[in-house]
C-alpha cells in the first residue's frame, strides 16, 4: 500500500521542476565556498577538510532547511489546491501510508541534495587542485547530513500540513536554521531538529566529531514525534472546502 | 487610495502581523544572544557594534521575509482566482501599484518598529555615548529602500508564477547570497540585488589578525551605490509591471 502511495507521489512530481532547485542551487554555495577557499589558502591549509568547511559554512544552516521547507510545502500545496483534500482523504488507503509516502519522498530528496553537494564538493576539489586523496569519511558526512535532513523534513511536513499556505512554512524553515545555529553554538545542538542537519554534515566543526548515539536518538525522536503529530492531525481534521 | 485600503482589507486575516512579529523576534533573539557574548571592550562601541551586526542580520533575514510578505499578498489572488474580476474593474497597472504601496507601508512599519526596539535595547544595555539618531534613522531608511527593491523583484515573481515555490526559492537564494556577499569584494556586491544590505552599511570594521581586536568606525555609503540601488529598483519595477500587465488572465 505504501509503495503504491509512493508511486502516486512520484507521479505527482513527474512534470514539476521542483527537483531542479536541489540540483542547481547547491552549485552556488560550492562555487562561492571554493572561491573563498582559494582566496584564503594561507589560513585554510587542511586540503579537503578546509574545503568542506567552506562548502558547508552557510549552506547547512541557512540554505538547506529552507530548501527542504520548499519541497515539503510544495508537496502539501498539491493537496491544498483544487479541492484535492476530498480525493486525498477519501482514497481507500490509511492516512499513515499517504503521509508515509510524502515523508519517504522528502527523505529521498534530502539524500539527493546531499549527493549533489558531495559531487560538487569532489568536482570543486579537483578544480581547486587538491592533490591529497579524497577523505574516506565523505559518504558518512553526506549520509548523516541526509539523516538530519529527514528530521527537518518531518518538522516541515507537519508545519506545511497545518499552515495552508506556501510562504510561512518556508520562513519557519529559515528561522529554524538560524535558531539551529544559535542552539548549536550553545552546545545544545542534539536537542533541536534543525541543528541535526549541520551536526550531521559536520559543518563549523573543525574536529569533525559527532556523538552517534544522541544524534540517532534525536533524529529518530523528532521524525517519529512529528510524523505521529501529522498523522494524528490528518485523522482528526476534516477536509475544509477551499 | 481605495485600492490600497482594499489590499489591507484583503490581508486582514492573513496573519501578516504574525509574520512581522516572527521577523522581529528572530532579529531580537539573534542580537540578544550576540550581545550577551560580547566583552566589555566591544560593548564600549555599542552603537556601532549594534548597527554593524544588524546589517548582517538584515542581509540574512530580510530577503526571505520580504519574499514571504510579497507572496502572502499576491498568492491570495491566484488562490481565489480573482484576476478576471479585478482587472475588469481597474487597470492592471493600478493594481500593481496598490500592491506595491501595501508592501512599502508594511515594510516601513516593520522597520520603524524594529528601529524603536533596538533603540530600547541600546539604552537598556547602557551603550556609551549619545544615541546616534541620524545614523539610526538613515540605517532604517536604507534597510527600507533595499527591501523595497527586493520587494519589487519578489512581487513580480509572485504575480507572474502561480506556484509560489519560484518566488520563495528566489527569496532563499537572496538570503543566502545576502550573507555570503559580506565576504565579497564591493564590485561583486553591486552585481547582485541582495548585496546592497552590506554595501550601504553605515559602520565599517577593522580587524587585526595579530591581536584579534576589532575597531568599528562610522562611514558613509557612496552616492553612486545609492544610485545603482535606484537603477536596480527601477529595473525590477519596470520588468515586473510589464510582465504583470501583459499577462493573460
Amino acid at each position: 500500500m505504501l509503495l503504491r502511495c509512493l508511486k502516486a507521489e512520484i507521479q505527482k512530481c513527474r512534470c514539476s521542476p521542483v527537483w531542479l532547485a536541489f540540483l542547481v542551487l547547491p552549485i552556488i554555495p560550492s562555487v562561492l565556498g571554493t572561491g573563498n577557499y582559494l582566496a584564503n589558502l594561507e589560513v585554510l591549509d587542511n586540503g579537503w577538510y578546509s574545503l568542506w568547511s567552506q562548502h558547508t559554512l552557510f549552506s547547512s544552516t541557512f540554505f538547506l532547511p529552507a530548501l527542504l521547507g520548499v519541497f515539503c510545502a510544495w508537496q502539501w500545496r498539491l493537496e491544498h489546491w483544487d479541492h484535492n483534500w476530498n480525493s486525498f482523504l477519501t482514497a481507500p488507503v490509511p492516512v499513515g501510508c499517504l503521509y508515509g509516502a510524502k515523508l519517504i519522498l522528502a527523505a529521498g530528496i534530502s539524500l539527493l541534495a546531499q549527493v549533489c553537494i558531495g559531487a560538487l564538493f569532489l568536482l570543486s576539489g579537483k578544480i581547486a587542485g587538491i592533490s591529497a586523496p579524497v577523505p574516506p569519511e565523505l559518504p558518512q558526512w553526506l549520509l548523516f547530513g541526509a539523516l538530519g535532513g529527514i528530521s527537518v523534513c518531518a518538522v516541515q511536513l507537519f508545519f506545511s500540513l497545518v499552515i495552508r499556505a506556501f510562504a510561512p512554512p518556508v520562513t519557519i524553515g529559515l528561522i529554524g536554521g538560524i535558531l539551529g545555529l544559535l542552539v548549536t553554538a550553545q552546545g545544545l545542538g542534539y536537542a533541536f531538529p534543525y541543528s541535526l542537519l549541520c551536526l550531521g554534515m559536520r559543518a563549523n566543526n573543525p574536529q569533525m566529531k559527532l556523538q552517534m548515539l544522541p544524534f540517532f536518538f534525536s533524529a529518530l525522536i523528532y521524525t517519529a514525534v512529528f510524523a505521529i503529530l501529522a498523522v494524528g492531525y490528518l485523522r482528526r481534521w476534516d477536509a475544509a472546502a477551499e | 487610495m481605495k485600492l490600497l485600503r482594499l489590499e489591507f482589507y484583503k490581508c486582514r486575516r492573513r496573519k501578516i502581523v504574525l509574520v512581522c512579529a516572527a521577523v522581529l523576534a528572530v532579529e531580537l533573539i539573534w542580537m540578544g544572544v550576540f550581545l550577551t557574548r560580547q566583552d566589555a571592550e566591544n560593548l564600549q562601541q555599542g552603537w556601532m557594534l549594534l548597527l554593524y551586526n544588524l546589517t548582517i542580520v538584515d542581509a540574512i533575514v530580510l530577503p526571505l521575509s520580504v519574499a514571504t510578505l510579497a507572496s502572502r499578498n499576491c498568492e491570495l489572488e491566484h488562490k481565489g482566482n480573482t484576476w478576471k474580476l479585478l482587472e475588469t474593474m481597474v487597470p492592471a497597472g493600478r493594481l500593481y501599484k496598490a500592491k506595491l504601496c501595501w508592501g512599502a507601508l508594511v515594510l516601513a512599519m516593520l522597520l520603524l518598529i524594529r528601529a524603536g526596539l533596538f533603540l530600547v535595547v541600546g539604552v537598556y544595555n547602557q551603550f556609551p555615548g549619545p544615541i546616534p539618531w541620524r545614523q539610526m534613522g538613515l540605517f532604517t531608511f536604507v534597510s527600507w529602500a533595499v527591501s523595497m527593491m527586493v520587494y519589487a523583484l519578489q512581487q513580480g515573481l509572485s504575480l507572474w508564477f502561480v506556484n509560489q515555490a519560484a518566488a520563495l526559492v528566489c527569496g532563499i537564494l537572496g538570503s543566502f547570497l545576502g550573507i555570503l556577499s559580506m565576504l565579497f569584494p564591493a564590485w561583486l556586491k553591486r552585481c547582485e540585488p541582495w548585496g546592497y544590505y552590506g554595501l550601504l552599511s553605515f559602520v565599517g570594521m577593522d580587524w587585526e589578525p595579530a591581536t584579534g581586536a576589532t575597531r568599528f568606525y562610522w562611514l558613509w555609503p557612496q552616492a553612486a551605490d545609492a544610485a545603482l540601488l535606484v537603477v536596480w529598483a527601477a529595473l525590477f519595477l519596470a520588468a515586473g509591471r510589464t510582465l504583470f500587465v501583459k499577462k493573460e488572465v
